[in-house]
């Protein structure tokens, strides 16, 4: 080789390798800035449907964010249907965080709950953060005019008037771009489900 | 390829804007080096790597700890559940705090080697007298920094080693009280004095940053001493980039194995680096059976140790601080490197051989024997600064060469 060649040869390897080196010694940095494993593994919430009275509504605490727990009677599941005109993803397709497995036939993309009667979604608002408040009464009594005058009753959110029904689907001309997410939960028990 | 990127049209603007690339150029490539520097001389720029690595990893180490000495549920205290939470909970939590531990120690171990260098070829000598007295100045500093920052994992030697020497101040006369209360925030070290330290553990730092980027560019106004001591000649200059970025690449590479090697296989230093104890909550109620300070603090806690008075001892450690100040006066001999001094070149050996003795006297428990020769390393520490004004009058230099 000549000489030239050599030394670019060199160079080029000993700056290779040490920029190589320098990444390596980045990950462990970048590592240590993901949750740690004690934050993991406290991210699992026991809870006991049962004691949501029907037609309350029940916030659980699950990795330091509220969930909600909903327990519908049965004229708020039959008021779930009749107004998919209002709403931007009714059969809630738009992104995964909406759906869940579980979610196999028409019905339970209405109901969005693994046991109709209760419904428990993450009580984040889709637009940016906040916890939507909750009015199940129809029409513009309980709220006036911020929900619009077929309001089937659900969550509206006051930070930027966000609307969504009782399974949390978005409505139509708000912010928010999405229904409220799905949570991962399953049934332990008959009546406790396990969050995370 | 450097040369590319400083004279493209971006780094035209920024400069022009900002003068950035002429300091790059004048303190990284351009700045002027003897062309006999020898590895020795690699102890600064590996010393600046530590201080960046210290940071980093301390700023992460911030994110973890907790200093609070309150009683947590375990029954330890909330500080030292947090640092045994970044050793097994957090994502190479361990390898980071073992960085920052094997990184104190490398600092010192490094700075010790960097001064060592200074002394044998006389580089604190007119013009770099504020040079050397900026080193010893961050050599304090960082004594102040370890001291604060070995308290925070709240351990048994945390504690009773910042009783120990917060004590000391309380023997100023007149003040001492009031001044120790004004440290600890209490009656004695507790979550208060946790706190505070914490705060000085990250401000000081910072501190000692803007001191070590002076200390360099006065370097580069008094430029760099050689081994021979004498002034280089026009032809025997060559630019830092790359002759010393290169070599000084290299010694970083040969540090970073032995630095490695510590932290993956024997992070606690065998008890020296971490001390065993510290392993232990801290107890206010037991002192362990042996409280020594890490073993780059020893042959200054030595000296305060070997007078058996409790105020003068601390003077002697000051006046120790105070000599290594005055150095550049009290050598009064115009030859600067110790390859043409025999009898400075003796005397010098002798004085680190007497620093070395007297770290070792500092970690080890106090008996009749290591008494004696601690105090006697003690007396040979100071008399080689009381003969240093002297040695000139008698001391046959060797002839100088007239270049490097």
């Amino acid at each position: 080789m000549k000489d030239k060649t050599r030394r670019d040869f060199l160079y080029t390897a000993a700056s290779g390798a040490g920029a190589v080196g320098t990444l390596a010694a980045v990950e462990p940095f970048m590592r240590a800035l993901q949750p740690a494993a004690d934050t993991l593994a406290a991210s699992t919430t026991e809870f006991n449907v049962s004691t949501v009275a029907p037609g309350e509504l029940k916030t659980v605490a699950w990795r330091g964010q509220p969930v909600f727990v909903l327990h519908r009677t049965p004229e708020m599941l039959k008021d779930l249907h009749g107004h998919d005109d209002l709403l931007r993803d009714p059969m809630s397709h738009a992104v995964p965080e909406v759906q869940a497995e579980w979610m196999k036939t028409d019905e339970q993309r209405v109901t969005r709950s693994i046991k109709p009667e209760y419904l428990v979604l993450s009580a984040v608002c889709t637009h940016l953060g906040c916890i939507p408040g909750f009015e199940p009464t129809p029409g513009q009594e309980a709220w006036g005019n911020i929900v619009p005058p077929d309001w089937p009753g659900g969550f509206h959110c006051a930070c930027h008037g966000s609307n969504y029904d009782l399974s949390g689907r978005v409505f139509n001309h708000v912010p928010a771009p999405h229904n409220l997410h799905v949570v991962p939960y399953k049934y332990i028990h008959d009546t406790t489900i396990l969050i995370g | 390829m450097i040369d590319k990127m400083l004279d493209s049209k971006v780094a035209g603007w920024v400069d022009d804007r900002t003068h950035l690339i002429r300091y790059i150029r004048f303190h990284l490539i351009d700045y002027p080096t003897p062309k006999n520097l020898n590895y020795w001389y690699a102890f600064g720029s590996i010393a600046l790597l530590i201080l960046v690595l210290q940071i980093v990893t301390g700023v992460f180490l911030a994110m973890d700890y907790k200093p609070s000495a309150i009683l947590s549920g375990g029954g330890f205290s909330v500080a030292f559940d947090s640092v045994e939470r970044i050793m097994r909970d957090v994502n190479d939590g361990w390898l980071i705090r073992y960085m920052h531990a094997v990184g104190a120690s490398a600092f010192f171990f490094v700075i010790y080697l960097h001064m060592a260098r200074g002394m044998y070829y006389g580089s604190y000598k007119k013009p770099r007298e504020f040079l050397w007295m900026m080193g010893v100045f961050i050599l304090i500093f960082m004594q102040a920094i370890v001291f604060f920052g070995y308290l925070l994992p709240w351990g048994q030697m945390s504690f009773w080693g910042a009783t120990v020497i917060t004590n000391i101040i309380g023997a100023i006369p007149f003040v001492g009280d009031w001044l120790l209360q004004l440290v600890r925030g209490g009656f004695s070290v507790g979550d208060p004095t946790l706190n505070r330290f914490f705060a000085l553990h990250f401000l000081f730092p910072v501190l000692l940053g803007i001191v070590v980027l002076w200390h360099v560019m006065a370097l580069h106004v008094v430029h760099s001493n050689n081994p021979v001591g004498v002034e280089a000649s026009e032809k025997n200059i060559i630019p830092f980039h790359p002759y010393y970025t290169v070599k000084d690449l290299f010694g970083i590479g040969v540090f970073l194995i032995i630095f490695c090697w510590f932290v993956f296989y024997h992070p606690t230093g065998f008890g020296l680096m971490i001390e065993t104890d510290n392993f232990n909550p801290a107890n206010s109620m037991r002192t362990p059976a042996d409280i020594s300070p890490v073993w780059y603090l020893t042959p200054w806690y030595e000296i305060l140790r070997s007078v058996p008075n409790k105020l003068l001892g601390i003077a002697g450690m000051a006046l120790a601080y105070v000599c290594l100040f005055l150095l550049p006066w009290l050598d009064r001999s115009p030859v600067r490197s110790a390859r043409y001094r025999p009898v400075y070149r003796s005397l010098l050996l002798i004085f680190f051989v007497s620093i070395v003795v007297l770290g070792y006297c500092g970690h080890h428990p106090v008996t009749p024997m290591l008494t004696v020769v601690g105090r006697t390393a003690s007396v040979i520490y100071f008399s080689f600064f009381v003969l240093l004004p002297f040695i000139h009058k008698f001391e046959k230099t060797k002839p100088l060469p007239e270049d490097i």
